[in-house]
């Protein structure tokens, strides 16, 4: 027996064997039975989750189709997401694969009713990536999804690259599955995501190969506002400079341009270089700090640009102390926002809990008796 | 001239060190930070260094029961003793092979081969562990050998490229509940210690460098590290990860270019469950060949019945989620704690044993020894005295007015 066992052999048929048991027993799908999905849609209706998803299909776009054929969009209407995932596969005829879809987009009324559990599921029952984008959107998903921009036929591959690939220029919201889910699981139990907003551009004329001319329409997408939600919130939307704070205080890769408005009608326009956000915390007392390294890209006055190098060290003060008086005002205005809708949006009760521990409960009307500094610090230069 | 002839289960320290790798992390890494969190919430890293202190003194327990040779002492000079420990430390590592084969088998079931029969699974999953325990340590050993180049590249490049938006502050606090709860709910993790005592078998071949004094460090280190990036990346979200380490790599600089790179850590994940399990295996049949003497017969029906087994529980999960029911956890706290020592404590009393019957024939032969020619006679009082000082023969050479060789 222990001579058979020490055999070479035994070892090839014994993998023989299993390839040959393995084989039999388990299907395994190829490529083309999967249904690749790019970006999905969540919205909630009445009759429960309106999902549509738009994939893009191997077997249009390896036989040379044109690339217009190569997306499509299903939806289909269930009490779970699940569910309408599984209506959408039936309708495909095909296996839905969310391995490849970074972008979500959800509707307000979806997220008002909280989707941390089904998110959950999409990840563990669906391998929904966690580094997909959440979007939040006043309109209906499938209208985002299947709307054509300039840049891409597919909203959620332009959507995919403008956020995931455009961090160094850009300040714009990349919140992510993960972000949602971890962010519910926090004392605050808010989440800041990014809000999407679409207009509509000048009709576009295009010549086909046949030579017809086919009209499209298109659309451009704005991203620069927030959209808060979480337990027991109603999802509302903060402006702009709202929601560059968040991200200054939350998010430690920020870039983007930051426009200084003075009085006299000069606009000074800095490019980011880098921040350092930072909340500290101690007993009922909140300081906010945010360290900017900015680059003095533009200045007009009088409606005309100024040579960089012609600005003067004092404007260059000036320019520095209303940069920090502007991001010291925007920082207040964003926590006297939390203040008034009573949402923790900042996460302070989270840092709270972190800074004293297990046996810190959250006050009665914590955010209205918080005390909050703000400290700004800008180191500046010419362009 | 270098002898590279190796005994039975003698395996070189640097082949020790890597199995020393493999099988301390898997688990810790692979179900353990989930259960922990479910369980108690956002401690699992105070969790897991208690744990890691516990098994490195456990391991310096097994460390000098190997230097001393403690199994082949203890099978001379106290056989009923080593007997009656290791059908207990064969019940403990039954369990323990059962829960992490189970565990095992149901990731390799959810992550990669969800619409098939777990029966499947089971049987596959088997094949290549039993073969390997079946060869026994040398094989596992130089087997680890060879894939802990591709573990080590694919962890590098995991680690290297991590890009996973981390917050440390999700590391506080430390503690989310009092040290008296700490403590009562710590009975529940008892599976997770003593993972290196399959190697209280092996024998050890030294190279000069320390392999193994390095190797212990690392992989607590690494362990440690792991769980800190892991918390960093996902605070109190912590117990949605089934797996940290097929999760981490997914948190990759290329990972929105090449898609979801879990499968550079399923590779990883995949071979060092498999070694580890071997070991595991491997110090059951080395159980079972001292205890019943067949070898083969044991390990057939050995693992036979543990597939039968686990082809008959209602649900795998159902017999994971025993791992931390009161009473088997207990059990395993007090089996992975008590029985190391207790097989030391069998060893150096047997080391002693043997000492005393080094000394006992010589007493026998001292007197034809003394009584050989050219050699003078020399009181009993005389020999007991010398023995007391040092065992090992004695010789005096013949007095010098004695004649002898002159």
């Amino acid at each position: 027996m222990n001579k058979i066992l020490r055999a070479k052999w035994l070892v090839v048929f014994l993998a023989l064997c299993v390839m040959i048991f393995f084989g039999r027993s388990v299907s395994i799908n190829v490529l083309t039975d999967n249904a690749v999905v790019l970006g999905l849609g969540i919205d909630y209706t009445e009759e429960g989750y309106d999902v549509s998803a738009q994939s893009i299909v191997p077997q249009a776009s390896s036989s040379g189709n044109a690339s217009s054929k190569k997306y499509v969009i299903f939806s289909a209407v269930d009490k779970s997401l699940s569910g309408a995932l599984s209506q959408i596969g039936e309708k495909m005829g095909m296996i839905i694969s969310l391995t490849h879809c970074n972008i979500i987009i959800v509707s307000k009324d979806a997220l008002e009713i909280g989707l941390n559990e089904e998110i959950q599921n999409l990840v563990n029952g669906w391998f929904l990536t966690l580094h997909a984008l959440i979007v939040g959107t006043e309109e209906k998903p499938i209208d985002i999804l299947s709307a054509e921009t300039p840049v891409s036929v597919s909203s959620a591959e332009y959507l995919q690259t403008l956020l995931l690939e455009s961090i160094s220029f850009s300040n714009l919201t990349r919140y992510k599955v993960k972000d949602y889910i971890v962010d519910n699981y926090t004392q605050s139990a808010v989440s800041a995501i990014a809000f999407l907003e679409r207009a509509e551009l000048p009709e576009n004329s295009v010549s086909s190969p046949t030579g017809e001319t086919i009209s499209t329409k298109q659309y451009e997408y704005n991203l620069t506002k927030n959209i808060i939600v979480g337990d027991n919130v109603v999802p509302f939307t903060v402006e702009k400079d709202i929601a560059q704070c968040i991200n200054f205080l939350k998010i430690k890769e920020n870039g983007g341009m930051l426009t200084i408005d003075f009085p006299e009608g000069e606009v000074a326009q800095l490019e980011i270089i880098s921040t350092k956000g930072k909340l500290k915390f101690s007993e009922g007392v909140v300081e906010a700090s945010i360290k900017m390294n900015l680059v003095l890209r533009e200045f007009v006055e009088e409606d005309e640009a100024i040579s960089l190098f012609l600005i003067s060290e004092e404007k260059l003060k000036e320019i520095i102390l209303k940069t920090e008086a502007t991001l010291t005002q925007s920082l207040k205005n964003t926590f006297q926002i939390s203040q008034e809708t009573n949402v923790d949006f900042l996460l302070l009760a989270e840092g709270m809990y972190r800074k004293f521990g297990y046996t810190w409960e959250k006050p009665a009307n914590f955010l209205q008796n918080l005390e909050f500094k703000t400290s700004v610090q800008v180191t500046f230069k010419r362009g | 001239m270098k002898n590279n002839i190796l005994q039975k289960n003698e395996i070189y320290n640097r082949q020790f060190a890597v199995l020393i790798f493999f099988s301390a992390l898997i688990f810790k890494l692979s179900r353990l930070p989930r259960l922990v969190s479910v369980t108690i919430g956002n401690m699992v890293l105070m969790v897991e260094l208690v744990l890691c202190i516990i098994d490195i003194l456990l391991f310096i327990l097994i460390y000098y029961y190997i230097s001393i040779n403690g199994f082949e002492l203890s099978q001379k000079n106290c056989p009923i003793a080593l007997k009656i420990l290791l059908v207990l430390l064969l019940i403990i590592f039954t369990g323990k092979f059962i829960l992490y084969y189970s565990s095992g088998a149901t990731f390799i079931i959810s992550s990669l081969f969800r619409s098939i029969a777990p029966y499947i699974i089971i049987v596959t999953f088997i094949l290549p562990i039993f073969y390997l325990a079946y060869k026994g340590i040398v094989s596992i050993a130089r087997t680890a050998e060879i894939f802990f180049i591709l573990v080590i590249a694919l962890l590098f490049f995991d680690y290297t490229f991590l890009h996973g938006e981390m917050d440390f502050d999700r590391l506080k606090p430390l503690f989310t509940m009092s040290v008296g709860d700490f403590t009562v709910n710590m009975n529940s993790f008892g599976l997770w210690i003593g993972d290196l005592l399959p190697f209280l078998f092996i024998k050890m071949k030294k190279h000069k460098f320390p392999y193994v004094a390095l190797a212990v460090p690392v992989t607590y280190g690494f362990i440690i590290l792991n769980i800190i990036i892991s918390i960093a990346i996902f605070g109190g979200a912590l117990f949605l990860i089934e797996n940290i380490l097929v999760i981490i790599p997914t948190f990759n600089e290329f990972a929105s270019t090449l898609g979801k790179l879990e499968w550079a850590g399923l590779i990883p994940w995949f071979i060092m469950i498999v070694i580890y399990l071997s070991c595991l295996l491997w110090g059951c049949f080395e159980i079972g060949e001292f205890l019943f003497r067949k070898r083969t017969v044991f390990a057939g029906i050995y693992v036979g019945a543990i597939i039968i087994f686990l082809l008959s529980v209602k649900s795998m999960q159902y017999v994971i989620n025993m791992a931390t029911t009161q009473f088997v956890s207990i059990a395993f706290w007090c089996g992975n704690s008590i029985l190391p020592l207790a097989l030391l404590l069998v060893a150096i009393i047997s080391k002693r044993k043997n000492e005393k019957q080094k000394i006992m024939p010589e007493k026998e032969n001292a007197p034809i020894l003394l009584n050989a020619p050219g050699k003078h006679e020399v009181t009993s009082s005389e020999i007991q005295e010398k023995n007391s000082v040092n065992s090992t023969t004695i010789v005096l050479p013949a007095p010098s007015n004695h004649g002898g060789e002159k």
